[in-house]
């Protein structure tokens, strides 16, 4: 862990991306200080202005400060990316620890992953939201359902190169219960790789639920996310380009950030991939 | 070899009914059903009733699913609820611009990409090598919708380039088609190439540690009859695996840049299936992405035996 560490440090482009991720969920916690507006507050006189003094950003439609709306909305894009990491951690963890290290689970739960995997992500998440409905919480339910898979096959791929090590087997002679040497002596040489997959899923979750919105089944408008704000900004593209152009700015941001911390993990993993920054 | 096909073509199958029982489940999870959900709140129970019967809902789930999966398997994939004709031939109707996208965006990818990543790999940690690297991060972190409302604004909003949207069948001539379909194709290519040139890269780095690349600069062989007839030739099997990969993200894509550019195709069928909860086109159309995904998939991995003599023989 202190080797990581270092190699993290070293990495400046890495801690850049540390600090942009930090930057923006410090902005999405303190959205009720920092928001010049409230972002529900409508303002039909000034619909539409484009970005000024008193609307650094400028408005919406609806005459609703998109600075606002911005910082607000960076709240649910996080808290939906964020939560859809952590479970799909969790589960795929699951799902490949039992699948690499019992052979007869691992027929079952990889043809199952090898199904869901075969879809493309974006429309399988598409059908199960149309199916269950827009909600924030069906968003992550779906974006869950269809990231957790890879990680699982991730985490897998990387019991397997363990499981028949000389120090599983001694364990295993010696009479050590499966789920101790899954958790104690397995799980510790899992956790890199699959914390590489689980930052590119978070960079993905935030990609996604703008996706969702962009294509009609996201989080509804009434709550601001990156993704709603520009999908109703696309109807005034021409007139209003500001509204998109911040939005999926702030998107744009915010998933390079968690990428470059993904590729410095990865690097300090994978040194043979160096060289890159 | 034979026995590596059989063996190929028997998991295709499993996969392929795994895939068809969670694209019939996908959308049981409404509900309710997916009659009252269809129909709305207003409908009347006789209304509801009589829909649930032409479905077929009324019947046991296992039933639905058997008399669902092997109509499909005959090509069946039920009637849209909405266009009043049959999935399989609404699907057919919008292939065409579905297609030509996908082909035209996958050959940007690999233009842009493989150069790149060779690029990189040769000069490693050059400028070139940075620079490409840090695009293709940049190119991962965009919203594909975000890049393409960009080029609307810059190519058809500012300069009247190119048409903002919509689409012109081939039939009407290829010029006209080629212009509707150009922006789509970029943004969704130029995001998919950062996948293929960060796969190249590694690969190449890969075969470049090889001893017998090291035989080669040894005996005096030009530096870049290295890099093209002994290195790119060695690291075509991780390329295509990685083609694999980018299929059901171009599949996904295209009906995202469908929507940005309102293109009439499949993409946009599903999008405006979804809306009006038109349940058989969005399962039928989810069963094709997996389908062409899973076979594409196959082709490619068969590929590898025509690239690899060492896959052939084992």
């Amino acid at each position: 862990m202190r080797h990581l560490w270092r190699e993290l440090r070293r990495r400046k482009l890495g801690m850049a991306g540390g600090i942009v991720l930090l930057l923006v969920a410090t902005a999405a916690l303190a959205a009720p200080a920092l928001a010049p507006f409230p972002p529900k507050k409508l303002a039909v006189e000034s619909r539409l202005s484009p970005p000024g003094p008193v609307h650094l950003l400028g408005t919406d439609h609806l005459g609703r400060d998109v600075l606002s709306r911005i910082l607000y909305g960076s709240r649910t894009s996080l808290w939906v990316g964020g939560v859809v990491a952590l479970v799909s951690a969790i589960l795929g963890l699951v799902v490949g620890l039992l699948s690499g290290y019992f052979p007869r689970l691992d027929m079952v739960l990889m043809r199952i992953t090898d199904g869901m995997m075969a879809f493309p992500a974006i429309l399988l998440a598409l059908a199960i939201v149309a199916a269950t409905g827009p909600s924030a919480y069906n968003v992550i339910v779906a974006l869950t359902l269809v990231y957790s898979p890879r990680v699982g096959r991730v985490v897998r791929a990387a019991v397997l190169t363990v499981r028949n090590l000389e120090y599983v087997l001694a364990i295993e002679a010696m009479g050590g219960r499966p789920v101790r040497i899954l958790i104690r002596h397995i799980l510790p040489n899992v956790l890199a790789p699959a914390l590489v997959q689980i930052s590119i899923i978070f960079a993905y979750a935030v990609l996604a639920e703008a996706g969702l919105s962009f294509l009609g089944v996201g989080v509804p408008p009434e709550e601001p996310t990156w993704g709603n704000i520009m999908a109703e900004g696309r109807h005034y593209l021409q007139k209003a380009p500001w509204i998109t152009l911040f939005a999926g700015a702030a998107i744009s941001v915010t998933v390079l950030g968690i990428n470059l911390i993904g590729d410095a993990l990865r690097d300090a993993f994978d040194p043979r991939l160096r060289g890159g920054y | 070899m034979s026995q590596y096909i059989a063996h190929r073509l028997a998991s295709l199958a499993l996969v392929l009914a795994v895939v068809s029982v969670i694209a019939f489940i996908v959308t049981r999870l409404a509900p309710g059903d997916p009659a009252g959900a269809m129909l709305g709140l207003e409908a009347k129970d006789e209304d509801i009733e009589a829909l649930r019967k032409q479905l077929g809902l009324d019947r046991p789930l296992v039933e639905q699913y058997v008399r669902w999966a092997s109509l499909a398997l005959t090509g069946n994939l039920g009637d849209s609820i909405f266009l009043h004709k049959p999935v399989t031939a609404a699907i057919i109707e919008r292939l065409e611009p579905t297609v030509l996208l996908m082909v035209i965006a996958e050959l940007v990818a690999l233009c842009v990409g493989v150069p790149a990543g060779v690029i990189s790999a040769v000069r490693r940690g050059s400028w070139a090598d940075q620079g490409f690297m840090f695009l293709t991060l940049f190119a991962v972190s965009v919203p594909e919708f975000w890049l393409g409302l960009n080029l609307i604004l810059l190519f058809a909003v500012e300069l009247h380039w190119l048409p903002s949207s919509g689409y012109l069948p081939l039939a009407e001539g290829p010029v006209g088609t080629l212009r509707h379909l150009l922006m789509p194709a970029v943004s969704l290519g130029l995001i998919h190439s950062a996948l293929i040139a960060r796969m190249t890269r590694s690969a190449m780095l890969e075969v470049m540690s090889q001893d017998y690349i090291r035989t080669a600069r040894a005996k005096g062989v030009r530096p870049r009859s290295i890099v093209y007839r002994h290195a790119l030739k060695n690291a075509l099997v991780p390329i295509i695996t990685v083609i694999g990969l980018s299929i059901a993200g171009l599949l996904g894509g295209a009906t995202v840049a469908e929507t940005v550019f309102a293109i009439p195709g499949v993409g946009l069928m599903v999008v405006n299936a979804v809306s009006r909860r038109d349940y058989p086109v969005i399962q039928g159309a989810l069963l094709l992405a997996a389908v062409v995904n899973v076979i594409v998939n196959l082709v490619l991995d068969l590929a590898y035996l025509l690239v690899d003599p060492r896959i052939r023989y084992a």
